[in-house]
């Protein structure tokens, strides 16, 4: 076993491990406690908003409820800093704190940080991520989260993680070692393309009614499905001023759908990469993370799609909302303390 | 609890490994270059000699149908190239020509629609890797999308983007997918690799079939797997005469040369102005439209790799390289003027 904590006791350290998503930010830590939040923060306008909410900054539904007191920023955007601004980048900084804060370390704690970050946001963010969480956080490592989600499966061979985020689709086939950049990949038909897809579809068939991004985003998680449905997606959306029912069955089906094509052609292209009898283990050992692996019969829509290369057996995760939290968590509780120190 | 077998506790712990040494090699900061492998090394060597033979003998020949057709058409690759500052005085730049013409898709009522932008590099190959192991074919990509986003979302033109995930694409396959979609402009995205470390250039190429040693061995590089024999470029070499091409090229070369030193240089006073060039670059040959190769910084300079991790320096790079489209496609009434500063722009928040 790695020589963990043999040098400190739990109450030294506080191991944390934050999931930091495009759309939702997740942390779990050693003191048993996790939390989320939406990836949103937001500054008040000017000194009334500031004397209105009586806060310097917000996060996360409260952002959201309050936007139009708040310049609102989600800094992350297909899984790397959006735009660079400074702002972004302070953001980035803000929301890793908060996220460290609602878990309660204790003032006499070292933290001990594992962040998964979307691959994309690896490659060339990294640097400015560990910056980003330096100032909160006594060492730290950074992941990409298709992997920490396979680390807290314990699917480390044969295996291969699809994260369906709002950001990026992120996949990393697991063979037994630390997945290569040859292993992991990235689409950016994700979450927000649905929604983005959801809203044009809608707007297109009741442009009398009011539709905003935050709404559409609502539908697609609460009644996202692909495939077969048993009932009607209604719902009550102003018109004129006055709430209306429209039935948007189809159009939600419509725009889950558009994920599933993308997603099975990246799935074969990563699995036919490698050797046949490699290949039909991972067929079996398909797992979907993130929030898109919550819309309903995807992992069936994918299996059927998928049909002519073989039988695939996909599986979505207990735990999406946590399962990258929960695997950053584990990877840094494991992590001997000599790499730590390294840190 | 969960029970482990020793294969899966062994694994694991190798996995730990790596995650240790993957954040290691990112936080020391002085690793050294990678060091390629001793088949690649001599792969590419065999594959330089082959490519260089080619584009020399066939370089040549153009050359001398070109000089009969087209006197004076090549003279800025003949231009020797100063070891450093070689700022907007070069022969090869007419930035600073008062005879400067705007466009001819402008002359003639031609709209450009659609831009393919082509990040350099891509799947298992990384292009130039940097002191700490940044890679080139990350930064062009992400150096593209921001291109992309702003060249859409501010301006309104179809953007096609050559590859948009790490995916390794010869240069034959970038060309044909530019040739499908019926492009109107084509810019490639690169970043330098300099024996000198402590240099940090900007410059921009378009097409001739010659340009001086160095840019020989520049595009000896940037034209390794190809896909693509001299038969193949036989009839293109023959076209180069079609001058329309090749002198919208070089408008759009020194636009976007102009803007992204002027506006580099404002945020990074070590950056060395290399001009506009012209050199055998079998990607910009392939494509039938104006097409340039940007060498956005050099990533072998340690302090330059720095900056190029953070996300405002990329975004910086992309705005600059907006402004040097957008001027090319809207010319500024008087080109010494200074260009519209797009570090104003890349430092605006959206709300």
């Amino acid at each position: 076993m790695p020589a963990k904590k043999t040098t400190k006791t739990a109450d030294d350290i506080l191991y944390i491990g934050i999931d930091l998503g495009t759309s939702r930010s997740a942390v779990a830590s050693s003191n048993g406690k996790r939390k989320w939040i939406q990836s949103y923060v937001g500054w008040p306008r000017d000194f009334i908003a500031r004397k209105l909410l009586k806060q310097r900054i917000l996060f996360g539904d409260d952002a959201i409820d309050n936007r139009l007191s708040l310049t609102l920023v989600r800094p992350l955007e297909h899984g790397v800093i959006r735009d660079g601004t400074p702002r972004d980048e302070e953001a980035v900084r803000e929301l890793i704190h908060h996220l460290i804060d609602l878990v309660q370390p204790k003032d006499s704690q070292k933290i001990y940080a594992a962040i998964g970050v979307p691959a994309e946001a690896l490659k060339v963010n990294k640097l400015a991520i560990r910056d980003a969480v330096r100032e909160y956080a006594d060492t730290l490592m950074v992941v990409s989260e298709p992997f920490a989600v396979a680390y807290s499966l314990g699917a480390l061979n044969n295996a291969l993680i699809v994260d369906i985020g709002a950001g990026t689709v992120d996949f990393c086939i697991m063979h037994g070692t630390m997945p290569g950049e040859e292993d992991q990949r990235s689409l950016l038909t994700a979450g927000d393309y649905v929604d983005r897809q959801l809203y044009d579809l809608l707007t297109q068939k009741y442009p009398e009614a009011r539709f905003s991004e935050v709404s559409v985003r609502g539908y697609k998680e609460e009644y996202g499905f692909v495939g077969k449905t048993n009932g009607r997606v209604r719902v009550s959306v102003p018109v004129g001023g006055k709430f209306t029912p429209h039935d948007i069955t189809s159009e939600v089906r419509q725009a889950c759908q558009s994920l599933v094509p993308v997603i099975a052609e990246m799935i074969i292209d990563l699995v036919a990469r490698y050797e046949p009898d490699f290949q039909e283990r991972v067929r079996k050992n398909i797992y979907l993370a993130g929030g898109g692996s919550q819309i309903k019969g995807m992992g069936e829509a994918l299996s059927e799609a998928l049909r002519e290369f073989g039988t695939f057996k996909i599986t979505s995760v207990d735990d999406p909302l946590y399962a990258g939290a929960e695997g950053a968590l584990a990877l840094a509780q494991d992590m001997p303390e000599e790499y730590w120190e390294d840190m | 609890m969960k029970l482990e077998t020793r294969g899966v506790k062994n694994k694991r712990q190798a996995i730990l490994r790596g995650v240790y040494e993957d954040n290691l090699k990112m936080k020391n900061k002085a690793v050294r270059l990678k060091r390629p492998s001793f088949l690649w090394v001599w792969g590419t060597r065999v594959a330089v000699v082959l490519a260089g033979f080619l584009i020399v003998v066939g370089g040549f020949q153009v050359y001398q149908e070109i000089q009969a057709k087209q006197p004076g058409l090549d003279e800025g690759a003949r231009t020797p190239v100063e070891p450093i500052a070689q700022a907007f005085g070069s022969a090869d730049d007419p930035g600073l020509d008062p005879d400067r013409e705007v466009p001819i898709a402008n002359l003639f009522g031609l709209q450009v629609k659609t831009i393919v932008i082509d990040p350099g590099h891509g799947g298992r190959d990384p292009g130039a890797v940097g002191p700490t192991g940044l890679t080139e074919k990350d930064i062009t990509l992400d150096v593209a999308k921001r291109l992309q986003r702003r060249l859409e979302n501010d301006y309104g033109y179809a953007i096609l983007m050559t590859r948009d995930d790490d995916r390794k694409m010869s240069l034959r396959q970038r060309v044909v997918f530019t040739k499908e979609h019926k492009a109107d402009l084509f810019i490639s995205i690169h970043v330098n690799a300099l024996p000198v470390d402590t240099l940090t250039t900007i410059e921009t190429y378009y097409f001739s079939p010659r340009g001086n040693a160095k840019i020989q061995r520049l595009a000896e590089l940037e034209n390794q797997d190809s896909e693509y024999s001299y038969a193949d470029l036989g009839n293109t070499f023959e076209k180069i005469g079609n001058t329309m091409k090749f002198q919208e090229s070089k408008q759009l070369a020194t636009s976007i040369q102009r803007t992204l030193y002027r506006n580099i240089r404002q945020v990074n006073g070590d950056v060395t102005d290399w001009g506009v060039r012209s050199g055998p670059f079998v990607v910009l040959l392939g494509v039938e439209v104006p097409a340039v190769l940007a060498e956005i910084s050099v990533i072998s300079n340690k302090a330059e790799e720095a900056k190029l991790y953070t996300a405002a320096y990329r975004e910086q790079l992309a705005t600059a390289l907006v402004a040097g489209v957008v001027d090319y496609l809207n010319p500024p009434a008087d080109p010494r003027e200074p260009t519209e500063d797009a570090t104003d722009n890349a430092s605006e928040e959206d709300d």
